[in-house]
């Protein structure tokens, strides 16, 4: 076959792949719709195959020949010159022209074919079949609902099994249930409309309204419900006629806590069935949460601010928001005067009740709230849910404004003391003992003379702290023991007659720290002593008041040990020196100490209290006190114990199970159930067991085994505590004791 | 030799001796009537021979005999076949002798002198049974498995189970597991290396009462290996009477007495609010109040915890009081320590060292640092360490007579408390508490030799009761005979042969609430243990008697048939002898 023949073929074969895809299409469209419409694969399967039939029929895509394909080629392809024929032709026999045109028309096939599209009605095919789909899958979704809530029966594997308890097989055959519904009533606030099941363990909301209903085949007595303390009884929704048994029964509950119930029904001729345990866990409405936004926790402003506070609330809960507001208030005054203004403020935006979430935003203006200088404003928001009867209320957390106001006075209480005891100048002892201590380091590196100069040079700083001491002890500059500038011989200027008078290095502005604001006269310069102010008599240094008589005796000593310092430094011998300047540290810091002691002691000043009247006090009216309590924790799981222990009788083959032993179990079905709304995975099977022990059928060991062991997991660990041991005391014990009491002097 | 002869039916000797005299006194009698004197000696002689034959046949004479016995192989359970192998084809014509743990043929063991033992070995009951024969014991088969087991088999509710054990040759990869009577796996050991391991498994029982726990070894497919019970009695907790004595109300006071009253414990406390005047708190019990002691009001308390200052203020009547109910009742008293007792513990009754430490901590909490004051114990022999630590006892006890006067050098332990280490103080008080109260007193004490029974094997218990004439039932209203002891009148022992496995009982006639509880195992349980102790045992026995003894001379009856022959000669010449005399 030639290449363009081939083409041409090849064309052929898609273009009839294509039309049949579109048959096969709408097969498929209208056997899915008519497949979910009636639930069935085969009659989808069936009507897919039929239309697709059909509609091949109708499209005949084996129809498709090669001429007509080569008429579509050169219909829609300008580039084959029509001359698409000719490629089917045979080129033995064809003018060389006629070739030519052959080989050039083939050449540009090649190239473009793929621009012509077989005219198909894909598309088309491929919209009603999806159309057809949603249709399908639409009814079904209808139906399905319709037939949910009209339901009349419950698919027979969701249907609960009932267990005979009576120890003797059934002859006859029991009443059969088959159907169950429970409806839940979810309360009106929530705003979620009641909701129908055949499973019997749920999950509701507090304050849920159960209704169960229970269709039997057969005629039954009574059906009760059991597990929620107390029995509750069905009530028969079709009352027993003579031909027609009662068999539909019905209950309304609202459960006030988590917890497990089954079914019991006997039968006509009283025989027992019993249901397997299902779980109803109670879950809290939850309070609402809040959150306040884009506003720090504390707010201050200025007088001339625009005080406008601009924030926003979050506010979320799970079945809607009841209301919130904004509690504000307003503090005026300070101290014993503060008077409080509380205000209840609305939100800019009023709160649309029932919404599950809402952001409301809020401007408190404070002028508004008539706030003065020096106000402040507590505010918090409170939001609560539709719950009833109750709502559950959050609050957020409390947020502050305070306007500043700028003249208020603080009112020190620590301003008491007259006199500050601790000028700065007390430290520097300490400062005189390191300088020391590096010259002593030093003196290798120095000369003899300066050495010398520099030891002299602490001597004069020890005597002006040692005058400066002085000054607190009374003593006056003019008592002959003023700091008096020294003549150096190494610094004596005969230019400068105050030269002589003014030693820079001695004086306490060395290093020009402080302005020298004016020269000091020589002699005559007269120092303010910062504590002039304070002292009584600036006459007799022994009658200052400044401090008590030991503290005077201890400064006094003080200045003995920094006179001596001053000695040794002044004979350049300053390791000598050291020895008394330590000594004068640690007077000093004891003076320093002792002030401190004397600062608390004029805090309290107890009254003197007379030795004769202690202990004299009249107690004729105090008397004994009496106390008697009960404080012993309760065993929570006493029942849970004694059934192990009854159990290992059992299963060993002691006898077998008694009423009482029904009635242990049944108590400790009761614990177990505490522990098992916490875990119900790990017990909700050994729980059902011990209901199973509670009624009169035999139950084989292998279930007492698991009962033991599942009661065995449940308890929790016991805790050590102090017992009472048991000791034989014997003639043996005696003589040992005795014995050992004879060897112990 | 004739002191030497006897007779198989020495009783018979007197009246067959009188018969025997008489029947020839008739002989005589009818030969001298008849035949007169002729040869009358003769025939008296012969009558003589064949009375005494007749005589020896009735009796039966037993002439000692001098025989070497063979030597025989008892295999017993876990034999090596080796062993027996080589032992036949070392001696020729050795007998084998069957053991199955009930027993010998008397008659198979009459004919060695010398006997292997091999395997487990010969139970001990039956060991008197070779008494005779000079035993080798070879051993068998290594034993792998537990072979040694410790543990309290009647622990009180609350206290932690400790089970200690050896195990011989483990399998790699096997579990050995500690479950409880319901199945829940408690603890539980690996096995990773095949070195004899010694292990110890924990676990805290949850129910009063008696349960068969079990050691149980799997593979590491949890494929059961083995399974033995461990029968265990919990015994419920019981509550203490306690007077509590302060000078004024304390944060650790405060915090003991409400551990105690939460757990039951009957407490009266006395906290002193000025001159004379009390706080007087009862705790789970009616109201009540104490002023002074004396022995009858002491009488109604267990244990007596007393702060320092009270001890010392204590008038000397009711010192004396409770120093007499302490060494004459078994009144505990714990004396709350504070910084005064260490300075002068001899006030107290306590020697003290001082030492620097201001904390200590308990091995089961090597983290937790706990309190204490600065001094230690000073080692006396009265002296009794109830809680220890780092070598230093942290709270002990001095006997008093059957009393126990007690304290502590812990030091604020209310603030384990407040830092959330509740387990430690519940573990320091209770111990503490435990082993100073008094002790309950009951009127018989029972011992066992072992902690397993079996079926139909001899049980030993022991009893010890200052009842005159105790007597024990067994099951229903078996009797059981009880042998006293000599120096010990109080002490009795007994035996039972157990019927049963299961829990079985033991009661005392006189007073039916004093019984014992013994568990009967299957012959299978703790098979490792049993083969070990068997062999331990035999081995012990048999070592002595290794030694070959020399031949054995016994005595045996003379055949009857001899002296038949004798008889008839007899009768025959005294038929043949007047037949001459006639021709």
């Amino acid at each position: 076959m030639q290449e363009g023949e081939q083409i041409i073929q090849k064309y052929k074969q898609r273009w009839q792949l294509l039309r049949g895809l579109e048959a096969v299409l709408y097969g498929l469209g209208a056997g899915l719709c008519v497949g979910f419409i009636a639930g069935n694969i085969t009659a989808g399967i069936l009507v897919f195959l039929a239309i697709t039939i059909v509609v091949l029929g109708i499209i005949r895509p084996w129809k498709i020949g090669v001429d007509g394909v080569s008429t579509y080629i050169d219909q829609h392809l300008n580039t084959a010159e029509y001359s698409t024929g000719l490629l089917l032709a045979s080129p033995i026999g064809l003018s060389g022209l006629a070739q030519l045109q052959q080989q050039k028309v083939t050449q540009r096939l090649v190239t473009e074919i793929g621009a012509v599209k077989p005219k198909t009605g894909l598309k088309k095919a491929a919209m009603i079949s999806a159309g057809l789909l949603l249709i399908g899958l639409g009814i079904s979704q209808f139906y399905a609902m319709n037939w949910n809530s009209n339901a009349t029966t419950t698919p027979e594997e969701q249907l609960m099994t009932f267990q005979s308890t009576d120890s003797l097989a059934s002859v006859y055959k029991p009443p059969v249930l088959i159907d169950q519904k429970l409806t839940i009533g979810y309360p009106d606030y929530t705003g979620v409309s009641d909701r129908t099941t055949s499973t019997m363990n749920i999950k509701v909301v507090e304050g849920a309204r159960l209704f169960w209903e229970l269709n039997f085949e057969g005629a039954v007595g009574d059906v009760k419900i059991e597990g929620f303390g107390v029995d509750i009884a069905m009530n028969v929704s079709n009352a027993a006629t003579s031909t027609v048994p009662s068999s539909s029964f019905a209950k309304a509950y609202t459960p006030e806590t988590s917890g497990y119930y089954n079914f019991k029904f006997s039968d006509t001729l009283g025989a027992n069935y019993t249901s397997e345990i299902y779980a109803i866990e109670v879950i809290k409405d939850k309070a609402p949460t809040v959150k306040i936004k884009d506003i720090p926790q504390f707010t201050l402003f200025d007088f001339s601010d625009t005080k406008v506070l601009d924030f926003a609330a979050e506010i979320e809960d799970d079945y809607g928001i009841g209301g919130a507001e904004i509690i504000a208030t307003v503090s005026k005054g300070s101290g014993e005067s503060v008077k409080f203004r509380e205000e209840k403020l609305p939100f800019d935006r009023s709160v649309q009740v029932g919404r599950k979430s809402l952001l409301l935003s809020k401007k408190v203006a404070l002028d508004q709230l008539k706030m003065e200088v020096g106000d402040e404003l507590y505010f918090y928001v409170e939001t609560w849910d539709q719950k009833t009867p109750r709502p559950n209320v959050t609050r957020s957390e409390t947020f502050f404004a305070v306007i500043k106001d700028t003249v208020s006075d603080d009112f020190g209480v620590e301003g008491t003391m007259g006199a500050d005891l601790m000028p700065d100048y007390f430290r520097s002892q300490r400062q005189l003992i390191i300088d020391t201590e590096k010259l002593i380091k030093e003196r290798p590196q120095l000369t003899e003379k300066e050495f010398k100069s520099r030891s002299n040079e602490l001597g004069f700083d020890q005597k002006a702290l040692r005058l400066k001491y002085g000054q607190f002890m009374g003593d006056e500059v003019d008592s002959g023991i003023a700091v008096t500038p020294e003549i150096s011989i190494e610094d004596f200027d005969a230019e400068d007659p105050t030269a002589g008078y003014r030693h820079d290095h001695d004086s306490e502005n060395e290093h020009n720290l402080v302005e020298d604001d004016h020269d000091h006269e020589g002699g005559e310069e007269e120092e303010k002593s910062p504590l002039d102010d304070y002292l009584h008599n600036h006459d007799d240094p022994e009658e200052s008041t400044l401090f008590t008589e030991s503290l005077r005796g201890k400064l006094k000593q003080a200045m003995a040990e920094m006179w001596d310092a001053e000695l040794y430094l002044r004979l350049a011998t300053p390791k000598e020196s050291l020895p008394y300047q330590y000594k004068a540290l640690k007077l000093i810091q004891e003076i320093k100490n002792s002030a401190r002691i004397y600062v608390h002691r004029v805090g309290f000043d107890p009254p003197p209290i007379k030795e004769e009247k202690r202990l004299t006090g009249d107690l004729e009216e105090i008397d004994n006190f009496y106390k008697k309590e009960d404080i012993a924790k309760a065993d929570g799981h006493s029942m849970m114990r004694a059934s192990i222990e009854v159990l290992e009788k059992r299963i060993l083959g002691e006898g077998t199970l008694s009423i009482e032993d029904r009635e242990i179990f049944a108590k400790a079905g009761e614990e177990l159930a505490t522990i098992t709304i916490n875990q119900p995975s790990k017990h909700l099977r050994t729980l059902q067991q011990l209901k199973w022990l509670t009624e009169e059928k035999v139950q084989p060991v292998s279930v007492l085994r698991a009962v033991q062991r599942g009661l065995l997991r449940a308890l929790p660990h016991t805790t050590v505590a102090p017992s009472t041991p048991v000791q034989y005391r014997g003639g043996l014990e005696k003589v040992f004791i005795q014995e050992l009491q004879a060897n112990d002097g | 030799m004739m002191g030497n002869l006897s007779f198989l039916r020495q009783e018979w000797l007197w009246p067959v001796m009188i018969c025997a005299a008489f029947l020839w006194a008739v002989f005589l009698w009818k030969e001298y009537v008849q035949s007169g004197m002729r040869r009358f000696f003769l025939k008296a002689i012969v009558a003589l021979v064949a009375v005494g034959s007749l005589t020896a046949m009735v009796l039966q004479p037993l002439l000692s005999e001098d025989r070497a016995k063979g030597v025989g192989v008892i295999p017993t359970q876990n034999y090596k076949q080796d062993q027996l192998d080589s032992l036949k084809s070392l001696h020729k014509g050795i007998s084998v002798i069957a053991y199955d743990g009930n027993g010998f043929e008397k008659a198979q063991l009459d004919s060695i002198s010398k006997a292997y033992v091999l395997g487990n070995g010969v139970a001990s009951y039956d060991m008197w049974q070779l008494e005779n024969i000079a035993i080798t014991y070879t051993g068998g088969d290594a034993i792998n498995g537990v072979v040694r087991l410790r543990y309290d088999q009647e622990p009180t509710l609350g206290d932690s189970l400790n089970i200690q054990g050896f195990y011989v040759k483990p399998a790699i990869g096997n579990r050995l597991v500690l479950e409880d009577a319901g199945g829940n796996g408690l603890d539980s050991i690996a096995f990773s290396e095949i070195e004899n391991l010694s292990f110890s498994l924990q676990a805290k029982p949850k129910v009063a009462g008696q349960f068969i726990y079990r050691l149980v070894e799997k593979d590491s497919l949890h494929t059961i290996v083995s399974s033995d019970p461990l029968p265990l009695i919990v015994h419920p907790k019981s509550m203490l009477r306690i007077l509590i004595i302060n000078t004024f109300p304390t944060f650790e006071t405060k915090y003991l007495k409400n551990f105690l009253a939460e757990n039951g414990h009957e407490l009266l406390v006395r906290s002193q609010l000025t001159q004379n005047k009390y706080k007087f708190e009862n705790f789970n019990r009616k109201q009540g109040s104490i002023s002074g002691f004396t022995r009858s009001n002491l009488a109604d308390f267990d244990l007596v915890i007393i702060d320092a200052g009270s001890y010392l203020g204590l008038s000397s009547a009711s010192k004396q009081a409770l120093e007499s109910q302490m060494e004459d009742e078994g009144l505990g008293v714990f004396i709350q320590s504070d910084a005064s007792i260490m300075s002068d513990g001899k006030r107290f009754g306590f020697r003290f060292k001082r030492n620097t430490k201001t904390e200590m901590s308990l091995s089961q909490w090597p983290t937790l640092k706990i309190p204490v004051f600065t001094a230690s114990f000073e080692s006396d022999p009265l002296l009794q360490p109830i809680l220890s630590s780092q070598n230093s006892v942290l709270s002990a006890y001095a006997q008093k007579g059957v009393g126990r006067l007690s304290t502590s050098m812990l030091n604020d332990t209310y603030q384990l408390v407040l830092d959330g280490n509740e387990a430690a103080y519940q573990y320091i008080w209770s111990t503490t508490l435990s082993a100073v109260s008094q002790k309950r007193l009951p009127i018989v004490r029972w011992e066992v030799e072992s902690d397993l029974a079996y079926q139909d094997v001899p049980f030993r218990f022991k009893l010890r009761t200052s009842l005159p004439n105790p007597e024990v039932i067994e099951g229903l209203n078996n009797q059981i005979a009880l042998r006293q002891n000599l120096q010990l009148p109080d002490q009795w022992e007994g035996r039972v042969y157990p019927r049963e496995t299961g829990w079985n009982r033991l009661m005392l006639k006189q007073d039916s609430t004093m019984t014992m509880s013994y568990y009967v195992g299957d012959s299978e349980d703790w098979e490792h243990i049993k083969a070990y102790d068997l062999r331990q045992e035999n081995q012990r026995v048999f070592a002595g008697s290794s030694l070959m003894q020399g031949v054995i001379s016994k005595l045996k009856p003379v055949a009857r048939w001899w002296f038949f022959v004798v008889f008839i000669l007899a009768m025959g010449s005294l038929w043949v002898l007047p037949r001459i005399d006639s021709k």
